[in-house]
């Protein structure tokens, strides 16, 4: 079966990046529909009347921004999966925005075949991992509480482990012999128990509480 | 005139003496206040010039990292986002054309340029603004550095004794001074190692940069921007600092100490 083609705005206040961007997306086989918006604002406007797949955002934008913008999508559209372009790659910015609910973060020297995965990854498996990613979760260090972690039910955490090894949810569910649907009631009480947004920090959760290393 | 008796004369020797020995009294009086008014007000003289002084210097070394923090972020947003579009425009290009032979060859080269630049912007607005400094404070951001110039021919470095986490505009000036040394000794020292030490005693912090390379003369009479920059920070930091030879006669070995204010600080203190 041929999957469902990937709708993808951008928002990125340089023209000539906006223009490469589109060009380059449309060489990519599972891309449908490209917007473009020049600053936070005006992708928030466009999302006001239908919600993409996924967003590619600038983190330096005037008017609205990366980190402002990425918070609201997170809030109102939580379905819809972030990647974050940058030249800011510093671990203690990457952390600030796992925790805001981006899904991937790629710098802004990365190769087209990088953004392609990319894009794929966090829109089959709500995150793409990294070097980028995993140096800033090595830095996050390690927790010691160990509350939530608990909380967790023993089927819970197997599939915490699942979604850590980069499975998608149709190949988790196979494996578990559920439905999809409940895989994903599984995994929202999970998001809920742990705190945190989406799967890019249920593996810094993991990654934290030593339930598996980089 | 009439003559004068023996009395009436000793008289007025001695009285005149009296009154000459007064005002010489006087006079030396007056001259040893004048003198100490002078003084002070020579000492608050030096006080104000120095104090005008390092206004001065606070004021150029404040307004030089502005700049820096400028430019790092206009190398950054600006010519590293147009890098990316021409990145992504040539890859369109490969994507969508059989280049064959030269024509492929002039990609691979141009695309490599076009990473080489990223890099290199990247890596100038880093060193103009160490990203996050404010947030990892100085320990961290120094042990960056020398990972930083870590390469093929150089092994950099880095130890810390005892912790402290230090991220004030103090901090950052010692940070700079560290950068610049260790970027000379980089630039010209043709050294292969170089250690950057850092230890936080109880109300001072140590540092030590030290290098085996070809050393330095000591003439007392370095000039260059680089160094200028090193001085005045000092200055600020009312720190001091020497140049020697490390105990293994090859190289240089530059000390730092530099006063730490305690109290006036909200950043916690823990000795390791």
């Amino acid at each position: 079966m041929e999957p469902k083609k990937i709708n993808v705005y951008l928002a990125d206040d340089h023209n000539v990046v906006r223009k490469g961007m589109i060009r380059l997306l449309g060489t990519f086989a599972r891309v449908g529909r490209v917007k473009e918006a020049a600053n936070g604002k005006e992708l928030l406007a466009l999302m006001a009347y239908d919600q993409p797949d996924a967003v590619i955002l600038d983190v330096e934008m005037p008017v609205m921004g990366g980190i402002e913008t990425g918070k609201r999508i997170a809030d109102s559209f939580p379905n819809v999966k972030m990647l974050i372009l940058t030249m800011h790659t510093e671990e203690v910015f990457i952390n600030k925005l796992v925790d805001i609910g981006i899904h991937g973060f790629l710098s802004k020297s990365a190769e087209p075949e990088e953004v392609e995965r990319a894009l794929y990854s966090v829109v089959d498996k709500d995150f793409y991992k990294n070097e980028i990613f995993d140096r800033a979760i090595a830095m996050a260090g390690h927790s010691n509480v160990e509350d939530k972690y608990s909380k967790l039910t023993t089927r819970e955490i197997e599939i915490l482990l699942l979604i850590c090894q980069e499975l998608t949810p149709g190949e988790i569910s196979e494996r578990l012999q559920i439905s999809e649907k409940t895989f994903f009631n599984h995994r929202s009480h999970i998001l809920t128990k742990t705190g945190v947004r989406n799967n890019v920090g249920l593996i810094r959760f993991a990654l934290q509480r030593r339930l598996i290393a980089i | 005139m009439a003559e004068l008796s023996e009395s009436e004369t000793i008289f007025i020797i001695l009285t005149s003496s009296a009154g000459m020995l007064l005002l010489v009294g006087a006079i030396g009086i007056f001259i040893l206040f004048y003198q100490k008014r002078m003084f002070k007000m020579r000492l608050k003289n030096i006080e104000t010039e120095q104090e005008y002084e390092q206004n001065m210097i606070k004021a150029q070394l404040k307004s030089q990292e502005q700049e820096r923090n400028r430019i790092g972020a206009d190398l950054h947003d600006s010519l590293g986002s147009l890098l990316w579009a021409a990145k992504i425009n040539s890859s369109f290009i490969q994507r969508t054309t059989d280049l064959q032979g030269e024509a492929k060859k002039s990609y691979d080269e141009l695309i490599q340029i076009l990473d080489q630049s990223i890099e290199s912007v990247r890596r100038i607005s880093w060193e103009l603004t160490p990203e996050a400094f404010q947030h990892i404070g100085f320990s961290k951001s120094v042990e960056k550095l020398c990972q930083r110039f870590n390469q093929q021919h150089l092994t950099v470095s880095f130890t810390e004794m005892g912790t402290y986490n230090w991220n004030n505009d103090d901090a950052i000036h010692a940070y700079r001074i560290i950068q610049e040394l260790v970027s000379n000794s980089i630039k010209h020292a043709n050294a292969t190692l170089l250690n950057v030490s850092i230890q936080w005693m109880e109300n001072r912090l140590l540092i030590f940069v030290q290098d085996n390379g070809i050393g330095f003369t000591l003439d007392g009479n370095r000039t260059g921007v680089g160094w200028w920059n090193i001085q005045q920070r000092i200055k600020r930091l009312n720190a001091q600092i020497s140049m020697g030879i490390p105990p293994t006669h090859q190289g240089s070995r530059i000390s730092i100490i530099i006063p730490l204010e305690h109290g006036t600080e909200k950043n916690q203190r823990v000795l390791g």
